[in-house]
């Protein structure tokens, strides 16, 4: 792969060792960047088995992540060019994704809220997707059947390995509550996975 | 401690990154408390099944055939080393300044009226920085010079068409715009060709 024939400045610096897919991904992000969709395509194909994961895990289900997996590409392609390689692509992807992830919960909750002040809607918790008692399941079965909020702390700081102080930044909640919740999941998931 | 502190010190504790002091009194709580053991415990016990779980799966359909369409086009950035930008600006500011000279040189109520003196004014200022451009374009590239030269042609075929159509429509105020419009191109052009040699 040849290099791009407009230099890149951030490109060398944003590439850590093992942390993007292949060595022409500088090319393909500095395609990118410069508005070239089949390399944003590139883009996307190296990294959307990872966003898609993310956020299967906080979804209510698959549908709802492939959606939300999309719409995190696309607020992607436009905010690409305000990418500066202060850390890896990576990172700055994941980050972005978990707060259009995060940013959809917020506007469906509050929709739910407005619904339910009308008297339309009277509980706001989502379907409970608790596994079948009886049934060993696998760990991620019993993620998707945590209450959302308990559900993301666990999945950011657990799985994903982010902070109390980032979550409760990114999440809008206290570091306090963001501690609780972690307890209330680990608590949740042990007691699934031991019936 | 009470068992918030106990909480809060968890990932510590698996980690081994408690204080001697801190330890201790984990312990000592832990030893008395069968919450926070059972907290523990479960903490550990997940933390073995997490490290497990996939970091990437794979959608069941492909995706981009729903995001390609989403894409507005993105106008094309061009990125410059510092240096070309610093040479491009002295360049762009001696340009302008030069254009603004000629354009205020004579006073008002000397200065020819009507579009046939804008236009010698944009003809003054292209020649000058023609002239800087052929100054330089000598210790360009051969490859870039016949780039450059090229790209030139076609600019100066525009407004040669530009001024050809004004010729046969001078009251045409549309296309004396697209003349000042070609000769403002060439100007850019100009600058920015010439500043590659400071680079080069």
């Amino acid at each position: 792969m040849t290099s791009p024939a407009f230099p890149i400045p951030f490109a060398r610096t944003a590439t850590q060792p093992g942390s993007e897919p292949d060595r022409g991904f500088d090319t393909h992000l500095a395609l990118a960047v410069q508005g070239d969709e089949r390399g944003f395509e590139r883009i996307y194909r190296a990294h959307v088995g990872r966003i898609y994961a993310l956020a299967l895990r906080l979804a209510d289900n698959a549908g709802h992540a492939e959606e939300l997996t999309q719409d995190v590409f696309v607020r992607t392609w436009e905010r690409l060019a305000s990418f500066r390689g202060e850390s890896s692509f990576s990172t700055w992807l994941h980050r972005l994704a978990v707060n259009v992830i995060l940013s959809d919960r917020r506007s469906a909750w509050r929709r739910t809220r407005r619904i339910s002040a009308d008297g339309e809607v009277a509980e706001l918790e989502p379907d409970s997707r608790a596994p079948t008692p009886g049934l060993r399941l696998d760990l991620d079965q019993c993620i998707a059947g945590l209450p959302p909020g308990a559900r993301t702390v666990f999945v950011l700081h657990d799985v994903e390995g982010y902070e109390h102080a980032e979550i409760a930044a990114i999440a809008g909640i206290a570091v306090g509550t963001s501690k609780a919740q972690l307890f209330r999941a680990r608590r949740l998931l042990r007691e699934a996975l031991d019936r | 401690m009470n068992c918030e502190m106990i909480h809060d010190r968890f990932d510590s504790k698996q980690a081994g990154t408690l204080d001697p002091a801190e330890r201790e009194a984990f312990e000592l709580h832990l030893a008395g408390c069968a919450d926070c053991w059972a907290d523990l415990e479960a903490s550990r016990f997940l933390a073995a099944r997490t490290a497990d779980l996939r970091r990437e799966i794979t959608p069941p359909t492909d995706l981009w055939t729903g995001i390609a369409p989403r894409l507005q086009p993105r106008t094309r950035r061009l990125t410059l080393p510092v240096g070309w930008l610093a040479a491009a600006a002295v360049l762009l500011v001696a340009g302008t300044s030069a254009l603004t000279v000629l354009l205020v040189r004579r006073p008002a109520a000397e200065a020819p009226t009507g579009f046939a003196a804008t236009e010698a004014r944009y003809q003054e200022a292209t020649l000058e920085l023609a002239t800087v451009y052929r100054q330089a374009r000598d210790s360009l590239a051969p490859a870039t010079r016949v780039v450059l030269e090229r790209n030139l042609a076609v600019i100066e075929r525009a407004l040669g068409e530009a001024r050809d159509a004004l010729r046969a429509d001078p009251a045409n105020r549309a296309i004396e715009e697209m003349v000042v419009a070609a000769y403002q191109r060439k100007i850019a052009f100009l600058e920015r060709a010439a500043a590659l040699d400071r680079k080069t």
